[in-house]
């Protein structure tokens, strides 16, 4: 899963492909200044349906500066 | 010929192989008269039982044709269609991609068209089918949908509309809040909009939209 971020570091997206390689043919959304993708533990709950935690709750500490 | 027990290891409970249609031979994990759930092989087909029903086939179907069928608790995997859970025989929407992304609705000035978007480039290569929720809290509903809406009557009235939907080609995906406003006074009654933060859920499929 890779985790998309505004220049504020709010998570505004996600994405999860059914194959690496789909995941990865994703580009970076139109709002978004960034991306990072969650440590496992996290990514766990992330993609658990019964685990209230999601994405738009999360921020993204020192978010990267947008690449060009 | 007796069942090898996991481990490659002969196991002397095991029972025989048990006919299933005289002449032929099959195998079950069952003995004769044991109840309980089964499997069974025969030929080109595995059958799981319930101690009941077949309630999963595999394999050759009595028509011929190779497939796979999961019946409903109760209902067998030959009583009909209408008690299938699951048929091979007809197509379902496969997910690729799945993902979310939030759109913020811009305040704007009576009498225009306003439009927010997330754009994402998905690389798929065809235009795929979408599905779409969106929400501003907790509550999500398909997309596209009028999510909001508003209208004052009277001689100063207005109408506002904020909708959401969802469009996609070869190479991009767009998720849109689009608002309008209209009013019949003489003058606009302030700002049009609320700047609300909405959540979209959306699911590319393998099948397309073209």
């Amino acid at each position: 899963m890779r985790l998309f971020y505004d220049e504020t570091g709010r998570v505004i997206g996600s994405v999860e492909g059914a194959l690496p390689e789909i995941e990865q043919g994703f580009g970076l959304p139109s709002n978004a200044a960034g991306e990072t993708q969650p440590d496992r533990e996290l990514y766990l709950r992330l993609v658990d349906p019964k685990d209230k935690l999601h994405p738009h709750h999360l921020v993204v500490a020192n978010p990267k500066q947008r690449q060009p | 010929m007796s069942l090898i027990q996991e481990g490659g290891t002969l196991n002397a409970l095991d029972v025989s192989p048990t006919p299933i249609v005289p002449g032929t031979i099959g195998v079950t994990n069952k003995a004769e008269g044991e109840v309980g759930g089964r499997l069974m092989t025969k030929d080109a087909q595995l059958k799981v039982n319930d101690g009941i029903y077949d309630r999963v086939l595999v394999g050759q179907r009595a028509d011929g044709s190779y497939g796979i069928q999961v019946s409903k608790p109760g209902f067998g995997v030959t009583s009909g269609n209408s008690n299938l859970v699951m048929n091979s025989d007809f197509n379902s929407f496969k997910i690729v991609a799945s993902g979310t992304a939030t759109v913020v609705s811009t305040v704007f000035a009576w009498g225009g068209f306003q439009v927010d978007s997330a754009t994402i480039t998905h690389g798929l290569g065809y235009t795929p089918a979408i599905i779409a929720f969106v929400t501003s809290g907790t509550t999500y509903t398909a997309v596209p949908d009028i999510i909001q809406e508003s209208l004052t009557s009277g001689a100063g009235g207005s109408y506002w509309k904020a909708s959401a939907d969802v469009a996609a080609n070869s190479t991009q995906v767009q998720l849109l809040i689009k608002q309008m406003g209209m009013y019949w006074g003489a003058t606009p009654p302030g700002s049009a909009g609320n700047g609300l933060s909405w959540n979209f859920k959306y699911y590319l499929l393998q099948e397309t939209a073209n």
